[in-house]
């Protein structure tokens, strides 16, 4: 298991952030921070405010109050500074049929001005030349999805931002999930990682934040014991994990 | 489309339907065109941000350093060049059926067609990518610029004299108010009727229905009608400007929305 890393410097801050669509609260005034180089896992059930939280740090969403800094610049004020060091793995994401796997690699390379090495990349998240070469639209859900994950490593980001990266994957493509995101930490990488399964959180995290019904309940590392972990989900979230998400839409809750 | 609608103006100017000429078919090629260009616009415009925006790709760009702006300034580039390759190869093909046809090229009129309908192109991409920006669906933006293509061809005159009715209380006259025909050449198919016929020397005329509600006093020339608002000399320029501005104001008002909305 990882040691924690912390030199003290904070990756991702959140300062009472608030999300209102109209009446129902999203997410509910969360203090969090996040230090460089730690494996940090946001671990809820569905609807809990975990990408609601998270497309407010990659400013795909503005808060309704409080603050959100990534990498010491606010989400909002300064998102291009902020997407020129992190990589993202977003949910509820597309890629584009027409073009090839080599074509997605290359389009977050260009925008940050870096070369990659395609082929490991590729090797990394068990996809071959031949798959590269292929239009997107042949691939099936668990390609797409490390694809999509390769694309967030390209340019050796200072930050990877995973929401629900396990979604789609086989349980290959689960365990080259926990390898990479094991890799980047030890590499230095900050990862943040949501996700509404505790296994895969557990294995390659240090801490967990639980949230629940938008509230964040607790914050707790990670050690040997995922079996207490196991108490700790149960006795802070209401929903079961199997609860179809509402919450985007502003129409329910957990 | 564009190109079998060439084959047939031509074909139809050359078997007596009207005044056989080369410049005659330019005249009537206006006609199609003024149809045929805002529904490529539509198709080209209306997917580019909505489109991604409901697909879940805008999440994908947006993740990496790329601003809202940028990608909406992309997509006018791409989908404004697009329309433009579309047209140039309309205009490339009259040439040939000209030739083939006739055997002679009318080529101020061809070539003062094509920039207006490149101009007129550019309106219609700059509104259905502008409106694409600020909608959340494909489906919203089509019925919205397909709604406005509706008004400019079939309500822009009852609007008009609406407008006068309410400014004045009195229905437009034969003595109409000099800003109506002002009011009546911000609709781009007029402008684009106007600007086709100074450049090229042939004479379009603007597809779109009216009732009669307003007089057209032939005997004024366009310049008599415009310089109410505008001075003679500026006329071209400010038909040009109504192209133009159909183009920039709603990819502006688009740009404004999207970095105002949540993506999710």
């Amino acid at each position: 298991m990882l040691s924690l890393v912390q030199s003290g410097m904070t990756a991702i801050r959140l300062d009472s952030l608030t999300k209102r669509y109209g009446e129902y609260v999203a997410i509910d005034e969360i203090d969090l921070s996040v230090m460089e180089g730690e494996a940090f896992g946001f671990l809820g059930p569905n609807g809990a405010g975990k990408s609601t939280t998270l497309d407010i740090l990659l400013d795909y969403a503005r808060p309704s109050s409080g603050t959100a800094t990534v990498l010491g610049y606010n989400a909002q004020d300064n998102p291009r500074e902020i997407h020129d060091r992190i990589g993202v793995l977003p949910e509820g994401y597309d890629l584009y049929d027409r073009l090839t796997g080599y074509e997605h690699l290359r389009l977050p390379a260009s925008l940050k001005g870096v070369d990659i090495d395609a082929d490991r990349v590729l090797d990394r998240l068990g996809l071959s030349q031949a798959d590269a070469d292929r239009p997107v639209g042949t691939y099936s859900t668990g390609m797409r999805q490390r694809l999509a994950l390769g694309m967030a490593t390209v340019g050796d980001p200072d930050l990877l931002v995973l929401d629900e990266p396990t979604s789609g994957l086989d349980p290959h493509g689960i365990s080259l999930l926990k390898r990479l995101v094991i890799e980047e930490v030890t590499r230095g990488t900050t990862v943040f990682f949501s996700s509404h399964i505790l296994e895969h959180v557990a294995e390659t995290c240090d801490r967990v934040g639980i949230i629940d019904d938008g509230r964040l309940k607790t914050v707790a590392a990670v050690e040997d014991h995922t079996s207490s972990l196991g108490e700790l989900f149960d006795r802070h979230t209401s929903g079961s994990p199997s609860e179809p998400p509402g919450m985007r839409s502003g129409s329910g809750g957990a | 489309m564009l190109l079998v609608s060439v084959i047939g103006v031509f074909q139809a100017v050359a078997r007596g339907l009207g005044p056989t000429s080369a410049t005659a078919a330019v005249d009537n090629l206006g006609l199609p065109f003024q149809l045929l260009v805002p529904l490529a616009a539509i198709l080209v415009g209306c997917f580019t941000v909505s489109g991604e925006r409901a697909s879940g790709s805008l999440r994908v760009l947006l993740g990496m350093p790329l601003s809202r702006t940028e990608i909406v300034v992309g997509k006018l580039v791409g989908g404004l060049a697009a329309l433009a390759v579309g047209v140039a190869a309309a205009i490339g093909f009259a040439i040939l059926v000209s030739l083939g046809t006739f055997g002679t090229v009318p080529v101020r009129p061809l070539v003062g067609l094509g920039v207006t309908t490149v101009l007129f192109a550019f309106a219609f991409g700059g509104l259905s990518i502008g409106v694409s920006a600020a909608a959340a669906t494909p489906k919203r933006s089509i019925a919205v610029v397909t709604g406005g293509y509706m008004t400019m061809t079939f309500l822009w005159e009852p609007v008009v004299v609406g407008i006068h009715r309410a400014a004045s209380q009195v229905l437009p006259s034969s003595a109409v108010a000099t800003w109506v025909p002002f009011l009546e050449r911000l609709n781009p198919i007029e402008a684009y009727a106007d600007v086709a016929t100074i450049l090229g020397g042939a004479s379009v005329y603007p597809l779109r229905i009216t009732f009669g509600l307003l007089e057209r006093d032939s005997g004024a020339s366009l310049a008599d009608h415009v310089s109410g608002v505008v001075a003679g000399y500026l006329v071209e320029p400010f038909l040009i400007g109504v192209l133009c501005a159909w183009t920039m104001v709603p990819v502006l008002f688009g740009m404004v929305r999207l970095r105002a909305v949540d993506i999710s």
